[in-house]
């Protein structure tokens, strides 16, 4: 895990480093009055003088004590700023997930065991339009619909403006409102993907001899399908779920900015526009992560559904 | 072999009307000027968002110009940044790939440690980065989205290759002499053709997907280029009074990479037999 978060740093750093403009060129580029000297000034102050080898070494050495820096912009440490967004996110990104899970299983297992049917075609035709659907232009019309004709829900930010005058319930209700459509948005793609997925691999599971086996002993159907197959077909299903985070986070990046949620990936694409240097690479390890975090509950449940595997 | 193909082909009604939609879309792209009724890029304030109609058969944007041919337009973008990209991620994901499976030992090590962190990188904000960092014109698009997408390949055809490395053909060519780079080329790669082909298809459609996502959030091609993402996000300004501006260059993104999707799992369902149950 140490390795991966040092190589993916440190790509994200020869990047930075190694393209055209700099933080200084955007604070004082256009600027007539800045002289070449105070432009070196605030090189150095920035620490941007010296060769990127020695900067990513200081950057390594400061971020084993969590130390992210400060912000190019407006001097705040990266990690307040970060911390303060994190929950936004985190909310975002579990609920999404927890509504793929919720939805697309039952969806994969009903196609799946009604193979061929009705219902099994309306799926296939959903998940291929879901594969192939924009989804912040789904987002674009789900606001128009909802937010502007039929004015149900809000379509920007966490709060409502009088957000502080309501009750707890109250608060509660407008948060709800607030989260509808970004997770519905953010969970659509994984939602086809996922229910696609966990139809092809019930069938492969449904094939199999024990099942013939559980069939033949006279099992009821219901017994047959949700204790002998689905834990056998949940084993690849999880896994998919852990490598399907960084698209979830990577959406997150589309999804914020479009619905002006004030969560990291919005801060991230801010950070980008403006050469924030610190907060950009910031926000890139936490991603990567809470992608690797993700994979580690992967396996984590692996180990809790599936007896055979064992930690070596 | 290709009349076999084509037969199997012909009865894939999915596949089949995939191909025709890419094709059709194709010749839209080559033959733009004649088929867009105005010029993609004249401006006419006076009839600025006016709504679908007869003159203007997807209405107009904000500043007058003609939304149906700006799309028609629009194609060239997509299905440019589309080829190129993954022509440039089928080279890299192709070769790692190759040199992963037949090598093995620290090659194997190097090439599948730098695969998984490109899966573990979220892909989107690296693009974004280099975008907002080098200009935003249509080649840096294509080739950033093509570096960052290569990965799923070369995990794929090392795969493959690490299961034929011990085959008797191969052990064959070893045992006469042949060069390293002769097996690699002549000898595994037109076996690992099929997943070639069926990524490429796939991965055409993603990489529209994503020069729209970029263009949508300002970091694609420039305006007054037109492309489908940028219509989008004039889209978004006008979302409480010129609905068609969102929902007609949405529209194009979802047929075009339905096309390719549907022809790639079609393809996929053909070429290999294995994995054909997919879409039962």
């Amino acid at each position: 895990m140490i390795p991966l978060i040092i190589g993916i740093s440190l790509i994200s750093f020869i990047i930075l480093h190694l393209a055209p403009g700099s933080p200084v060129d955007s604070v004082a580029g256009m600027n007539i009055e800045v002289s070449a000297d105070s432009k070196s000034r605030l090189c150095s102050l920035y620490g941007l003088d010296k060769p990127w080898y020695i900067q990513y070494y200081n950057w390594l050495k400061r971020i084993i004590f969590l130390d992210f820096g400060d912000s190019f912009k407006d001097g705040r440490k990266v990690r307040t700023k970060i911390l303060e967004r994190l929950p936004a996110t985190l909310l975002l990104n579990v609920l999404s997930l927890f509504l793929i899970f919720l939805i697309a299983l039952p969806i994969g297992i009903k196609s799946a065991v009604k193979q061929g049917s009705f219902f099994d075609k309306g799926m296939t035709v959903f998940t291929f339009v879901g594969f192939s659907i924009p989804t912040f232009w789904l987002a674009l019309l789900l606001m128009i619909l909802f937010g502007v004709k039929l004015g149900w829900l809000p379509i920007s930010g966490m709060h409502s403006l009088n957000y502080e005058n309501f009750s707890f319930l109250g608060k509660l209700w407008d948060l709800v409102k607030h989260l509808i459509l970004p997770v519905f948005c953010s969970a659509f793609g994984g939602l086809a993907y996922l229910s696609r997925y966990s139809r092809y691999t019930m069938l492969e599971v449904i094939r199999q001899n024990y099942i013939r086996t559980a069939r033949a002993k006279g099992l009821p159907e219901k017994d047959v399908i949700y204790r002998h197959a689905l834990r056998n077909a949940l084993i690849p299903i999880v896994t998919l779920l852990g490598l399907s985070l960084p698209g979830l986070i990577s959406g997150g990046f589309i999804f914020e900015t479009i619905f002006a949620w004030p969560g990291m990936g919005r801060l991230g694409y801010l950070a980008i526009m403006s050469y924030d240097y610190p907060l950009i690479m910031g926000v890139g390890i936490i991603a990567a992560f809470l992608t690797l975090a993700g994979n580690l509950i992967a396996d984590f449940i692996y180990l809790c559904i599936d007896p055979r595997v064992k930690y070596k | 072999m290709f009349k076999v193909f084509w037969e199997r082909f012909k009865h894939n009604k999915l596949a089949l009307s995939g191909l025709i939609v890419i094709l059709v879309l194709t010749i839209q792209a080559c033959f733009a000027p004649f088929i867009a009724p105005y010029n993609p890029t004249e401006q006419n304030i006076a009839n600025r968002l006016s709504p679908p109609s007869g003159k203007h058969f997807l209405g107009t944007d904000e500043l007058g110009r003609d939304v149906f041919s700006r799309i028609v337009y629009g194609t060239r973008i997509s299905l440019s940044v589309g080829f190129v990209a993954v022509g440039v991620a089928v080279l890299i994901g192709t070769l790692l790939g190759l040199w992963a499976g037949f090598f093995g030992g620290w090659v194997d090590n190097l090439i599948m440690r730098l695969v998984d962190i490109m899966l573990c990188f979220p892909t989107f904000f690296l693009i974004l980065m280099v975008i907002a960092f080098l200009s935003p014109n249509i080649f840096n698009i294509m080739l950033v989205i093509g570096l960052t997408s290569w990965s799923g390949l070369t995990r794929l055809i090392r795969g493959e290759c690490l299961s034929m490395r011990e085959r008797e053909f191969i052990q064959a060519a070893r045992l006469a002499g042949l060069k390293n780079n002769r097996i690699i080329f002549v000898h595994l790669l037109p076996n690992v053709f099929t997943p070639i082909l069926v990524f490429a298809t796939l991965g055409i459609g993603s990489a529209i997907l994503t020069e729209s996502a970029l263009s949508f959030l300002g970091l694609g091609v420039q305006p007054p280029t037109p492309s489908w993402g940028n219509i989008l996000t004039a889209g978004k300004d006008y979302i409480h009074t010129a609905w068609w501006l969102s929902f007609f260059p949405g529209l194009a993104i979802l047929i075009t990479v339905l096309a390719y999707n549907l022809l790639g799992e079609g393809l996929r369902d053909i070429l290999d037999p294995k994995m054909g149950d997919k879409n039962g």
